[in-house]
């Protein structure tokens, strides 16, 4: 459970690590190559959540 | 990667150097040896592997081109070019790298390109893209570890205290990325902090983007509670600030502690010091008045003291005469005329009935003043008794000053000795110790006002935090009473739950990494040196010695060469499921310059046996008498040996041994 206040979000799990996986290998990726900035890492990150939520 | 060979031209003294380095795939013989007298050039040729990798050397002047050659442009005019070239294998697959500089003679005299320029070809000759080169060159060895990797003897020291003052924060990102911890970081950055690029920003937007004016402003009063908080946190005069200003604050107070209960014992020495030089003062001013004495009592003892042989003759005399004996006390010539007119004795008897006591009163008249002689030599045989006696009691005087200068004379001196025994270098202690008693009330007064400070900030904090909870119930209500924001609530919550887990891990991680460092870095300095000495290494990795002990130049590089094997154990221990960013070759090159100069012959052996073992080749450039100490203990171990001829001062030669 995660969220704020009374507004309970039930976290599934294996949907987090899924999503933590995809964003740990951005991370690694953009550190090894240095494609993106802050600005792009963000809204890719983003876009991994609205992918899988 | 292996380095197979290493052309250089015209780089520096070097005009034209062709090395082969292989070492021969698996085998034990890993060593490759190359001597050369003092001045010959082995700093330069090391510093030709960084600068074909990275563009960068630590010479002091910047002309990279040989002299010679410079001055056959001067005269003849046409282009030249620095260049160095190295042949490795990286994960199995040939590659070459060259790197090179040109020079060009124009109408105002020679001019050196602005960059250089590096050219990397697969095994088949075909050239890389200047990304694709890049990348392969940063992949090879990390440009901050490069120094550890590339041995500059001359250096040595910097390194070392860029480990000891922890200043290369490099090194803590390279270490970092070797385990994983740089992608954790970087998502971490992503997901949340103090800037408006975040994830959770964005999110936090597109959640009041789609509420309403009351949904904005209690995001807005969220923000507002939120950099408060930041800046009560991790502002300037944050909570972060003073805590580690605070702890900085003990640890200073607790060293000064320790190193005040270390002076305990000079304090000692150093007040039994000045009790002494006091004592001394004492004696010696006694010595002084007593001196002034004898003189005194020289000044008047000494004439009655001469005159003692005239005294007493004049004492025999009036013994041998006894004419004071005679005398009649208090009784002068008036009285016998008295006497004599009355014609009557003293004892009532008649003069003429009785003339014999008229004849004895007559006869006075010899004793009695005015004729009083008696009474006169009686006082002057009192003068010579008391003449003779003071001149007896001068001499007596004298030695009694004598023996008491003597004595404070002697007293002076023990306290003297007393004081040599003390070393005179604790004296220069003194201000030492009353410095560091100031500074220490100075750090208690400073940690006292930092306690309270973090007090009223933690209180502080709590009241924001309560009021940041208010505020964010009433958002969170709110919101989920709008349908519009419930899909980027749901990304809020997923986004929070993973940097909470990120987080931890980060911590697990750093923990565990810290831990493992500096059991390796210990466990390879105690091969080397088996003294017990203990090494430390905080959170950006900076290296401590346990207990801040002064340690042997070569104590010091035996650190550098721990932190170099500690790394490549680190990387090559890495689980293959790693987050690690930063891969490292399988194999390693340690290139090292005078790696044993500081060392004695006990430790070059341990060295020997150490150095083989961290790398995969080691290629050493040595001076001829170390090098041969080398070979003895290495024996097993060369590959390949390569001598370095100083031809000139601009111009040397390596040839194979």
């Amino acid at each position: 459970m995660s969220g704020s206040n009374d507004t309970r979000i039930e976290i599934d799990e294996e949907l987090l690590k899924r999503i933590l996986f995809e964003m740990m290998f951005e991370e690694k990726q953009n550190n090894k190559n240095e494609t993106c900035n802050d600005v792009q890492m963000v809204a890719k990150l983003v876009k991994i959540l609205e992918k899988h939520l | 990667m292996i380095i197979k060979r290493i052309i250089l031209k015209n780089f520096r003294q070097y005009k034209e150097a062709d090395l082969n380095l292989e070492t021969g795939e698996g085998s034990q013989k890993n060593v490759v040896l190359i001597k050369g007298e003092g001045g010959s050039g082995k700093t330069t040729f090391t510093q030709a592997f960084r600068w074909c990798l990275y563009g960068v050397t630590t010479f002091r002047d910047s002309d990279l081109i040989n002299t010679d050659v410079i001055k056959r442009m001067h005269e003849s005019g046409g282009n030249a070019a620095v260049s160095v070239e190295m042949f490795i294998v990286n994960h199995g697959n040939d590659y070459s790298i060259k790197r090179s500089l040109l020079y060009t003679m124009t109408s105002r005299g020679i001019k050196e390109d602005e960059k250089t320029h590096v050219v990397v070809r697969d095994l088949k000759g075909k050239v890389l893209g200047e990304h694709e080169a890049d990348l392969l060159i940063r992949g090879l060895i990390p440009k901050a570890l490069a120094p550890y990797f590339f041995f500059d003897g001359e250096r040595m020291q910097n390194m070392v205290e860029e480990l000891l003052s922890g200043k290369s924060g490099d090194i803590s990102t390279v270490v970092r990325g070797l385990v994983g911890l740089s992608s954790l970081e970087a998502l971490m950055f992503h997901l949340k902090n103090s800037r408006n690029t975040t994830v959770l920003k964005r999110i936090e937007k597109e959640i009041d983007v789609s509420g309403d004016a009351e949904l904005a402003r209690l995001g807005k009063e969220i923000e507002n509670l939120t950099s408060e908080l930041e800046a009560l946190n991790h502002g300037e005069r944050g909570l972060d600030t003073l805590t580690e200003l605070h702890e900085k604050t003990i640890a200073e107070k607790e060293g000064i502690d320790r190193e005040l209960a270390t002076y305990s014992d000079v304090e000692k020495l150093q007040r039994d010091w000045k009790m002494h030089e006091e004592a001394k003062a004492k004696f010696e001013a006694e010595k002084i008045r007593k001196q002034e004495l004898f003189v005194k009592n020289f000044q008047t003892g000494f004439s009655k003291f001469s005159l003692k042989a005239v005294l007493l003759l004049c004492n025999g005399l009036l013994d041998d005469e006894g004419l004071e004996e005679k005398g009649v006390p208090d009784i002068c010539n008036t009285t016998l005329d008295f006497l004599i007119k009355r014609g009557k004795c003293i004892c009532g008897k008649d003069f003429i009935e009785h003339p014999e006591c008229l004849r004895e009163i007559e006869k006075l008249y010899e004793y009695v003043p005015p004729m009083s002689a008696g009474t006169m030599i009686r006082e002057l045989r009192s003068f010579i008794v008391n003449g003779i006696e003071n001149s007896d009691s001068f001499l007596d005087n004298m030695q009694e000053y004598i023996y008491q200068i003597d004595d404070a004379i002697e007293k002076a001196d023990n306290e003297e000795a007393q004081k040599q025994l003390i070393d005179k270098s604790i004296l220069t202690q003194g201000d030492e110790i009353k410095s560091l008693k100031e500074r220490q009330l100075y750090l208690i007064q400073k940690e006292e006002n930092l306690r309270r400070e973090i007090y009223v900030i933690n209180r502080k904090i709590g009241e924001k935090e309560a009021k940041l909870e208010e505020v964010r119930g009433q958002k969170a209500r709110r919101e989920n009473a709008n349908l519009a924001s419930r899909k980027w609530i749901v990304y809020r919550a997923y986004a929070e739950a993973i940097y909470d887990r990120v987080v931890a891990t980060y911590n697990e991680k750093e923990k565990e990494l810290q831990y493992t460092f500096q059991k390796n870095i210990n466990d390879f300095f105690r091969s080397i040196y088996k003294d017990g000495l203990k090494i430390e290494v905080n959170e950006k990795y900076k290296v401590f010695i346990e207990g801040n002990r002064e340690m042997s130049t070569s104590q010091y590089y035996s650190i550098v060469f721990a932190f170099v094997a500690t790394t490549l154990k680190m990387a090559r221990d890495r689980k293959p499921d790693s987050l690690s960013v930063i891969d490292l070759p399988e194999e390693y090159p340690l290139v090292m310059d005078a790696p044993l100069s500081a060392f004695d012959k006990g430790r070059i052996k341990n060295i020997c046996d150490v150095l083989p073992k961290i790398a995969e080749q080691v290629i050493i450039f040595i001076k001829d008498t170390d090098g041969d100490i080398a070979e003895s203990h290495l024996c097993d171990r060369i590959a390949r040996r390569y001598q370095i001829n100083m031809n000139s001062y601009t111009d040397s030669t390596v040839r194979e041994a």
